[in-house]
């Protein structure tokens, strides 16, 4: 269908609405109702060759309620091709829109309209706060991929566009596993990508199915044992953690056992990726006796060796 | 090696150059084209190959952002963009903003660059590859890049070349009059690795055959173990890879070895899962470095080189490798390519002091081996 088409296709015009009326259902404003009732409209709605609303969704919505016929309206004619009449109802729109509602804007025109995908990334991207970019366009459509339930929750934990299109590279069926899930955890958006990441590693690792993962019994003890939300959440990443790093933690292990051989007044710091070959040694003093203590205490033959053998295990 | 490009065209002003020469020989009717579309997606690009003019500098540093991590001070030179093959660890699929297959035609002002930069430093031995964003000799079909580049780069006196490929196409350049300034390198992998992981590259049969031809036909041969992959199995398959390079080369023809292990920045992740969602490469124990980078936990990294490098001691008859330590004649420089100086001193006892250090030690290896390549006197002070 080309455009010329599209301008004088009525259906289309319908679908347009229906897409806006659903895309933004709004809730009466009690303040607008009190003063149209006092005042009438006193604002015209803006409406695109008698079918698209470009402006004015609550006065229309409060205006049905009170049963007012007398609606001030300006139509928008054959001056204003289908494009602009769009991107004026965007404008009415920018900075009210989610990040969901807004892909789903992109994902409607691309599979709806026949508008083209130049017009599309150029246009109309920035006029929903993306960038216009070829990559933003495609991650656009492969977010709107994802499982209803998941798209829920992106909206609920505001995810970026970046953080909801790494969901993307998940499985369906681990996707799914979250998502029955999510009322046993407290997750934020980069708590959930780091756990769903965390079971996708574990999975492609081991060559193992999403339901083995769940069904493991040591796993369905710890968050059994966990009583809230967020207790359930920090123990499922420290499980994770345990499954992904065991050598990292088999060694941090052997290095908290020899740090905590060090007499108190003395700590020691390392880093626990274990990348750095150094470490930072704290002494707690109260006098200049007290540090000459501790000075003597360190430089003892057994605490050397502690210091040393840690630096060795890093 | 035939390539499928779909579509082949070239730079209004490369119609004389070597490239175009080149794909006149193999039957390409030439469309010249004036148009910069980008494609975006890396693999598409890889279908597509355009000849472009040399454009600003190409010679740059192969530089590492982070002084934790040694780097050997490599200069590359950007004289071709993407590859035809398709790496599942390839830092490509989330570097080129432009995924057109490209090769720069315009060969002598390639040389005119480097010869005006190597001119400033002539106390300085330097090290240039053409590798940086691609292979380079998998394209030479179709360019004839590396035929150009090697009589060219004999001339020149402080440099070497290094071309390294994951490829067999070395024929065209066997016959070359290359004075031993042109390293051919192979970018080296197990079996498995090479089998699984480096998708239209050429078998590791092929590759040490070609390695062998090189070598007959006189060249210096350089050897990249990078990057070293951990999956079950890779304790044989490291050690029957060092077993088969070695019965295709002698140590003294070798003139550099690196050695790494697999690196990528977190979105490279994401990247390699998307691209390559069969690949269980990035599922392994990691952890991020201070250069960004996500690497094997360090006792995994000390398991793999230790034992790398005592089957590389058993293949170079070498019981020390440190580039620090005396030099023999089958004795090539061994360096790590991107790792930090405790992982230096665990395996040689001792690390360079800084890149500089080691673009010294690269330069005295090269002068004391083969003296003939760099005349001039070794002056650390130089680097």
């Amino acid at each position: 269908m080309s455009l010329q088409n599209c301008l004088h296709d009525t259906i289309t015009k319908n679908i347009l609405s229906s897409f806006f009326e659903n895309l933004v259902p709004v809730e009466p404003n009690s303040k607008l109702s009190v003063s149209i009732v006092e005042n009438g409209i006193l604002s015209p709605i803006i409406v695109w060759k008698d079918k698209l609303l470009i402006d004015g969704q609550q006065r229309l919505l409060i205006a049905r309620d009170l049963k007012i016929n007398d609606i001030p309206m300006v139509m928008l004619q054959d001056m204003v091709d289908l494009e602009s009449a769009i991107e004026c109802r965007l404008l009415s729109l920018k900075g009210r829109l989610t990040l969901i509602q807004r892909i789903k804007v992109i994902q409607f025109f691309h599979s709806h309209l026949d508008i083209t995908r130049v017009t599309l990334i150029n246009r109309f991207l920035p006029l929903l706060d993306f960038s216009s970019q070829e990559h933003i366009f495609r991650q656009c459509l492969k977010v709107m991929e994802l499982p209803s339930e998941i798209l829920s929750f992106c909206e609920e934990k505001k995810f970026s566009l970046k953080q909801a299109y790494q969901l993307t590279r998940f499985s369906t069926a681990l996707l799914d596993s979250f998502s029955t899930r999510f009322s046993m955890f407290s997750f934020s958006a980069s708590v959930f990508i780091e756990c769903m990441d965390g079971v996708h590693d574990y999975l492609r690792k081991h060559k193992i199915e999403v339901a083995s993962f769940w069904g493991n019994k040591a796993l369905l003890q710890l968050l059994e044992a966990s009583k809230t939300e967020a207790e359930r959440t920090l123990t499922f990443r420290n499980y994770l953690k345990s499954l992904l790093l065991p050598t990292l933690i088999e060694q941090n292990k052997i290095i908290t056992n020899l740090a905590a051989k060090l007499p108190k007044g003395i700590s020691i710091k390392w880093d626990p990726a274990l990348e750095n070959k150094e470490v930072q040694i704290s002494i707690i003093s109260r006098s200049k006796e007290d540090l000459k203590k501790q000075l003597t205490t360190l430089s003892n033959d057994q605490e050397m060796d502690t210091v040393s053998s840690i630096i060795d295990s890093l | 090696m035939k390539r499928n490009f779909t579509d082949i065209s070239i730079d209004t002003s490369q119609i004389d150059s070597d490239a175009a020469g080149e794909l006149k020989k193999l039957g390409v009717k030439l469309r010249t084209s004036k148009t910069k579309d980008i494609i975006p997606d890396y693999r598409q690009g890889k279908r597509v190959l355009k000849v472009n003019p040399k454009q600003g500098e190409s010679m740059d540093t192969c530089a590492t952002i982070s002084d934790k991590y040694i780097c050997c001070n490599v200069k590359v030179l950007k004289s071709v963009s993407n590859c035809p093959f398709d790496c599942s660890y390839c830092f490509l699929q989330n570097y080129l903003n432009d995924g057109t297959t490209s090769v720069v035609g315009d060969n002598e002002a390639l040389v005119n660059e480097v010869k005006e930069k190597i001119d400033l430093e002539p106390g300085r031995l330097f090290r240039i590859g053409t590798w940086e964003l691609g292979d380079s000799l998998a394209l030479e079909e179709e360019s004839g890049q590396a035929r150009a580049l090697i009589p060219r780069f004999a001339k020149l006196n402080n440099v070497l070349l290094e071309l390294k490929t994951k490829s067999d196409c070395v024929d065209s350049i066997l016959d070359l009059d290359h004075q031993e300034k042109t390293v051919v390198s192979w970018s080296l992998n197990s079996e498995k690795i090479v089998n699984e992981q480096e998708h239209r590259t050429a078998s590791l049969e092929n590759r040490l055959k070609a390695m062998k031809k090189v070598a007959e036909a006189g060249y210096l041969v350089g050897l990249h173990f990078d990057p070293m992959i951990y999956y079950k199995g890779w304790e044989q398959g490291y050690t029957n890879l060092l077993s088969d390079v070695f019965k295709h080369i002698t140590p003294d023809r070798i003139a550099w070895i690196s050695v790494g292990s697999l690196r990528f920045n977190p979105e490279m992740k994401k990247k390699m899962e998307e691209n390559f969602p069969a690949s269980a490469l990035t599922a392994e124990e990691m952890v991020k470095g201070d250069d960004g980078k996500i690497r094997y936990v360090k006792p995994l990294r000390y398991q793999m080189y230790d034992l790398f490098f005592k089957e590389l001691k058993k293949g170079l008859q070498q019981d020390d490798l440190s580039p620090m330590t005396q030099i023999h004649n089958n004795k090539p420089i061994v360096y790590y390519c991107m790792e930090r100086w405790d992982v230096w001193e665990h395996t040689f006892g001792h690390s360079p002091e800084s890149i500089s250090h080691l673009d010294y030690l690269f330069a005295k290896n090269i002068h004391e081996r083969f003296p003939h390549l760099h005349k001039t006197l070794l002056d650390q002070s130089n680097y």
